[in-house]
């Protein structure tokens, strides 16, 4: 099929000579387990099928089956990686939907948890980019560095992963004066390290050679596809939540989407586009918690602070509301509807950013090699790239299993191919 | 059967993601790199599960990965371990009541050592594949 | 573009059949303009006509759509934004319909907006509606050879099919 208004390949035009390759699904690439096949004339792709679901839990079916501080911890499992994102957009929906105020230094300590955040999953994004192009080294550096994020982390909230920060009406645990040290020694050591990762990644020849031009996703395809995120901004949409409908703490600055513009680039839409604004992102992301933690306002943290009085005003709300916040990977977007007298949300939508992604694939693949795949894949960031198991079947009917190393080998080979 | 001498030496390890958040996944990938650092005791991911060892299971099991599952544990040679990391695939975890999850992982393959936690840090995943070593050794033929 | 452009763009296509339900404003930080989210309802027959008139004003950017299953009809939101790009400027969108559960069809906005597909291939699978002139309409998220409708309420609903619902804990208190 040939989309006329937009020149977009939705299907892929099949021939004589192509022949076609599943691939998956298990390889934690997505937040799901995910299903490609792809359609090669020789090592070209001329045509992309995804399926996914092989993660699919029925979040939304379990959710309206649970208490709303029961679908909060849920929620907080629908993404191990940007794991305050799904609370935060739940607790503002809900929020909307009820009329539960939030004070102001619980909007700064959610705002500042959600950038850390999106530190440690744009450099965990970098680490895994590394190495399916085949720099294990900078893998292992970056997550190395990553880690100081971590204990920051876990010294402000108590866990790694999951830090079951905010409720409805706020937050549950406090940033105390005695703590704010620490946040503040983690933030100098990023600002030192910033310049040298954007050096490793941004100036490196071969990671220039391996991602320029390769796989592109013009600014009318984003839009068209309604991209999101790092995804849509590494094409030139200059699309952000924090920009266009800022909410929490971003509603006192002003916050900028970055393009690749910022780094002196005009937008190609290609993986190395992608890296330029993560990485600038990391640099932003440090400048807003440092703003949120000069400014840190004083009050209470929680509007309403019994948990049984807050389930009996959840119980009694009625109404409808959305809620948006601005992940690591785009746009996640909570829609909820409560009934009063009954404790399930009647009807809940989650829609996490890669959902929004998942079609910008197919414009992004066509045109390249197999050895990009494990790149292109990674690209829009989709939580984890280890393409584990290609099962090739020529015209001729024989099959040939390759494992995830075989696909890596084929890439770093490419690498070495074009290093000389 | 005793484990061959080389198991203290070098164990490889196959993950397997059978519908989890990536919350383990990730802190199974952080206890390779330097801070952690599993291979400095041998223990190495491999991209095969015929080449592997232990499999580490996240994941409460949904309905198309069963029969995935089921096929890589039948692919791995033994003598293997299942280590199941994280609550979804323990119990269920957060997880109950749904039309796509047919877990948990014990439902599906024997399991020899379970890692609790959401997520387990990368410290208790070590310490769950050590043990599923020992679980070997006492063991004496795979389980 | 203020709601209140949004408001004429759409009232100017649709005329009297375009209902206001509501437009709210939230206001965040301590000093925060508002950011407003806007609630209109159309009829099902103009829906295209509403999704043409929003994709000819500014490039609109959907979400996704969300549903609620009322029994006799269930109700769809098609959450749109509009406006990105510049500070406060977009306005989120949601444009209801409603589609009679007796005949469950919707036309397809995706020859429009190619970025709905997934959102269209999604209602399909867990509501079972017939989207028209979709082009393709296979399951996506759930398994090829699911029948049942899990967002559904009543008999094409997964409740029905009570061993296909797993229990993984077994709550002593509760009852199964």
């Amino acid at each position: 099929m040939h989309n006329e208004r937009i020149n977009i390949q939705l299907d892929g035009g099949k021939s004589e000579m192509t022949y076609s390759i599943p691939i998956g699904p298990t390889h934690p690439a997505l937040k799901e387990p995910i299903r490609f096949s792809f359609e090669l004339e020789g090592e070209r792709i001329v045509g992309v099928d995804i399926k996914p679901g092989f993660a699919h839990r029925g979040i939304e079916y379990m959710g309206m089956r649970r208490n709303l501080i029961q679908t909060l911890y849920l929620s907080e499992r629908i993404c191990g990686i940007c794991s305050i994102s799904h609370p935060l957009a739940l607790t503002q929906a809900v929020e909307h939907a009820a009329g539960i105020e939030v004070p102001p230094r619980a909007q700064a300590i959610r705002t500042i948890i959600g950038e850390l955040e999106r530190i440690h999953s744009h450099i965990l994004w970098a680490g895994v980019g590394a190495h399916e192009l085949g720099f294990d080294t900078l893998l292992h550096l970056s997550w190395n560095v990553r880690e100081k994020v971590m204990d920051l982390l876990e010294q402000l909230t108590g866990n790694r992963v999951d830090y079951a920060i905010p409720i409805y009406g706020g937050v549950r645990r406090d940033i105390p004066e005695e703590k704010a040290h620490l946040a503040y020694e983690a933030l100098d050591y990023y600002k030192r390290l910033l310049g040298d990762m954007i050096d490793a990644f941004l100036h490196d020849k071969s990671v220039e050679m391996r991602t320029k031009n390769v796989g592109v996703l013009t600014y009318d395809e984003a839009v068209a596809l309604c991209a999101v995120g790092p995804t849509a901004r590494a094409s030139g949409v200059n699309r952000d939540v924090r920009q266009d409908w800022p909410y929490y703490t971003f509603a006192d600055m002003q916050i900028q989407a970055i393009t690749p513009r910022d780094f002196g680039r005009e937008p190609v839409g290609d993986v190395y586009d992608n890296i330029i604004v993560r990485l600038l992102e990391v640099g932003q992301a440090i400048d807003i918690i440092e703003h949120c933690m000069e400014h840190m306002p004083s009050g209470e943290l929680m509007s309403i602070p019994k948990v049984p009085a807050l389930l009996a005003a959840l119980k009694k709300a009625e109404g409808e509301g959305i809620g948006r916040h601005e992940a690591p990977r785009g746009e996640v977007f909570h829609y909820i509807r409560l009934e009063a007298d009954v404790e399930e949300p009647v009807a809940w939508k989650v829609r996490a950013p890669t959902y929004g992604n998942l079609m910008s694939w197919v414009p992004k693949f066509l045109g390249d090699e197999i050895a990009d795949i494990p790149i292109i894949a990674a690209s829009i960031d989709p939580c984890m790239c280890c393409m584990d198991r290609v099962h090739f079947v020529t015209r001729a009917g024989d099959r040939s299993t390759q494992w995830k190393q075989e696909l890596v080998r084929r890439s770093r080979e490419k690498t070495r191919r074009m290093c000389g | 059967m005793a484990l061959p001498r080389s198991f203290k030496r070098a164990l490889w390890v196959f993950h397997v993601a059978t519908g989890s958040c990536n919350g383990c996944d990730i802190e199974i990938v952080a206890a390779l790199t330097p801070r952690y650092d599993t291979e400095r005791f041998g223990i190495m991911l491999t991209g095969t599960p015929r080449h592997a060892d232990v499999l580490l299971v996240t994941g409460p099991v949904t309905r198309p990965m069963l029969p995935r599952l089921k096929r890589i544990y039948e692919q791995t040679p033994d003598p293997k371990a299942v280590v199941v990391v994280g609550g979804c695939g323990s119990t269920g975890g957060v997880f109950y009541e749904s039309y796509n999850i047919v877990g948990p992982v014990d439902e599906v393959v024997p399991v020899a050592v379970y890692v609790p936690g959401c997520p387990p840090r990368p410290e208790a995943i070590i310490d769950g594949v050590v043990k599923a070593v020992a679980a070997l050794e006492t063991a004496g033929v795979s389980r | 573009m203020t709601s209140d452009e949004l408001l004429a763009v759409l009232s100017g296509k649709l005329g009297g059949e375009l209902t206001v339900l509501r437009s709210v404003e939230h206001r965040h930080g301590e000093a925060g303009r508002p950011i407003v989210d806007l609630w209109v309802e159309v009829p099902l027959a103009r829906l295209r006509d509403a999704v043409a008139a929003l994709c000819d004003a500014s490039p609109p950017h959907i979400t996704v759509i969300s549903g609620d299953d009322l029994g006799d009809r269930i109700i769809l939101n098609y959450h749109f934004s509009v406006g990105w790009g510049t500070h406060y400027g977009e306005v989120a969108l949601i444009l209801r319909t409603s589609v009679p559960t007796d005949n469950l069809t919707i036309p397809t906005i995706s020859d429009l907006l190619p970025g709905a597909l997934t959102a269209e291939r999604e209602k399909h699978e867990f509501y079972g509606i017939t989207v028209d002139g979709i082009p393709d309409d296979r399951n996506l998220f759930l398994p090829e050879d699911m029948t049942i409708h899990p967002w559904r309420k009543d008999e094409a609903s997964v409740q029905r099919t009570t061993s296909m619902v797993k229990r993984l804990v077994k709550w002593e208190t509760r009852d199964a």
